[in-house]
């Protein structure tokens, strides 16, 4: 845990760079979850906090998407020890691309509003199936 | 702290107190879910660390990151230079 009023002056170590990840993609409304459904679904998108010496394929305020497995952050916190955001550190050899144009909506969207896992696309199974992190699954989406 | 010299790539390192010590007058026990500190100081660096991190430096690195020891009643964190993940604008930078 790092105090939020220390995280502007971070700099990630070279061939580092940080993510502000989106919010999860059920709490989007992006998609909509079964009852009892596994609730942790990560985006595997996020945007560009900052960069580390070295990193030039992606700069500050881009939109990527993450690599499988992302789970390193740095947690800032407020005064009283309460969470009030992540920055993801991601070395840049693990990002899966830059999303160059996000207003077509094409790419990582999934069908809306599905009606349970028995009409379920492959790919949609594959998110439900906790790999929405991975590259391959952001491939079939696309 | 007793002389001890890190060896290699390691670099010793004077965690900052932990967040939930904030000097607000509330204790708040280990079972609450502390988390140790994931700030802190370079105090010493090993002969095979290359040229980046200083003695002195403001670093932080992740939670589950390195080693502690225990020198002279003081916590020290043992750090390779890759567990280390961002460094802390000096202060006149800031």
């Amino acid at each position: 845990m790092i105090l939020a009023t220390e995280k502007d002056e971070l700099i990630p170590q070279p061939g580092l760079l940080f993510v502000l990840r989106d919010e999860q993609p059920h709490r989007q409304g992006l998609i909509e979850l079964p009852e009892g459904y596994y609730k942790n679904i990560k985006s595997a998108m996020g945007t560009v906090v900052t960069v580390g010496e070295g990193v030039s394929s992606v700069k500050p305020g881009d939109r990527v998407i993450l690599g499988a497995g992302i789970g390193r952050h740095f947690s800032f916190v407020d005064d009283r020890a309460k969470e009030v955001e992540r920055w993801y550190v991601v070395r840049e050899g693990a990002l899966i691309a830059i999303i160059k144009d996000e207003a077509s909506d094409s790419i990582f969207r999934f069908p809306p509003r599905s009606v349970g896992p028995q009409n379920w696309t492959k790919t949609e199974m594959d998110y439900r199936d906790g790999m929405a992190d991975s590259g391959e699954t952001v491939k079939r989406a696309v | 702290m007793t002389d001890l010299i890190p060896l290699a790539n390691r670099i010793f390192v004077k965690p900052d107190p932990s967040i939930d010590n904030l000097g607000d007058g509330i204790v708040r026990p280990d079972s609450s879910g502390k988390k140790p500190s994931m700030t802190g100081t370079i105090l010493r660096i090993g002969p095979a660390v290359a040229p980046g991190l200083e003695i002195g430096q403001r670093v932080a690195w992740g939670e589950f990151n390195g080693n502690e020891l225990l020198v002279d009643g003081q916590t020290v964190k043992v750090l390779s230079p890759d567990e280390i993940w961002a460094t802390f604008l000096p202060k006149d930078a800031a």
